[in-house]
């Protein structure tokens, strides 16, 4: 198959990595917050809106036990994500907060300021769907 | 130096006979706030004694937090409206207004007495300001809140209407330099959020990051210092 050229690094987009936390009273499996957050960023901004947006959740990067997670996205997304997250009211017909614990410009800073590497679930994808 | 955040109004929920004021404490510092102000609706003047029980019940609590109290004006009648701002002014911390009614949002914004105006566009086909009225307002130095709860529990039509509104009396505070703070309005402790989380909200209806920021912080502070003087 034949790949895409890389674009070369002065032009790509400044890469943001957002840790947020969950506050509720139960913990959630990656697929409903993920589908959660793509919602209310469809919600918000529409679909030419979210379009613009960069927003992927690395399905190894969320704690379920510790209910945070990371967003990837660039420096022109992060504060339409953080107005996305805010609108975030329930999951799953439970009552949530999303607080954002940080912003890293790198994911080993954000491993390493915010996540527990030995928490991280290390699981296929498959298994993070309800 | 890090931003000390303050949401200047969390609304007080009555219900079984019970309040929410220790459940808003701790959301409050889980949410890393400095300040918070405690809002409680008043509608006819027989109700103002319940602030001295709200006050009590806030000394008994021990937090890091600042606490404040302030009242929610909430009534069509001008007259009630305006005896209402005299008569609570030096019982509580904080007097607002809920706005919605171009005559009360009018009022509020002529009177110096009053701190903030809640939600100007609240329940309106249009945004509840206009030029004379943000005008006023500055000269007053009448807050106009931009309350993030209305869009927190509205979708599709009613959210994009309320988003527009808000983005309209944006551009009349920011023209004639109008105090203007954003908000929570929060009913429960669910509905509050970070400070950040709440500036985040002011730049979807136009306000620059930094202009956000203050509006939940420096903007907070200097409404907060004039209770200490």
């Amino acid at each position: 198959m034949v790949k895409l050229s890389a674009i070369s690094p002065a032009h790509r987009d400044h890469q943001r990595y957002i840790v947020f936390g969950i506050i509720s009273e139960k913990s959630f499996v990656l697929g409903d917050v993920v589908k959660t957050v793509w919602t209310s960023t469809l919600q918000l901004f529409g679909e030419v809106g979210t379009s613009e947006i960069t927003l992927w959740m690395p399905s190894t990067l969320y704690n379920k036990t510790e209910k945070k997670g990371i967003i990837k996205t660039d420096n022109h997304s992060v504060e339409k994500i953080r107005a996305a997250l805010a609108c975030i009211t329930n999951i799953e017909n439970q009552k949530v907060i999303f607080k954002v614990l940080g912003i890293t410009g790198t994911i080993n800073a954000a491993k390493r300021k915010f996540l527990d590497p030995e928490d991280l679930q290390e699981k296929p994808l498959s298994e993070f769907s309800s | 130096m890090s931003r000390r955040f303050a949401d200047l109004h969390i609304l007080l929920n009555h219900s079984d006979n019970k309040d929410n004021l220790s459940e808003i404490v701790r959301s409050a510092e889980m949410l890393d706030l400095s300040s918070i102000v405690i809002f409680d609706t008043i509608e006819k003047t027989s109700e103002i004694k319940k602030f001295n029980d709200l006050r009590e019940k806030i000394a008994k609590i021990n937090t890091d937090t600042n606490i404040y109290i302030g009242a929610q004006i909430s009534s069509n009648n001008p007259e009630t409206v305006k005896s209402l701002i005299l008569k609570t002014r030096s019982k509580v911390d904080i007097v607002a207004v809920s706005g919605g009614d171009i005559i009360i949002n009018r009022l509020a914004v002529e009177s110096s007495k009053v701190d903030i105006l809640l939600s100007p566009e609240f329940s309106r086909k249009d945004s509840g300001l206009d030029e004379v009225m943000a005008k006023l307002a500055a000269k007053n130095n009448v807050a106009i809140g931009f309350s993030f709860r209305p869009v927190l529990h509205t979708y599709s039509k009613i959210r994009a209407h309320i988003l527009s509104h808000m983005i309209y009396n944006w551009k009349l505070v920011k023209r004639f330099d109008t105090p203007f703070v954003i908000i929570s309005s929060a009913q429960d402790v669910w509905d509050m959020r970070t400070g950040r989380e709440l500036a985040s909200f002011g730049t979807i209806i136009g306000m620059e990051l930094s202009t956000a920021l203050d509006a939940v912080s420096t903007n907070c502070e200097k409404i907060i210092g004039k209770i200490k003087k």
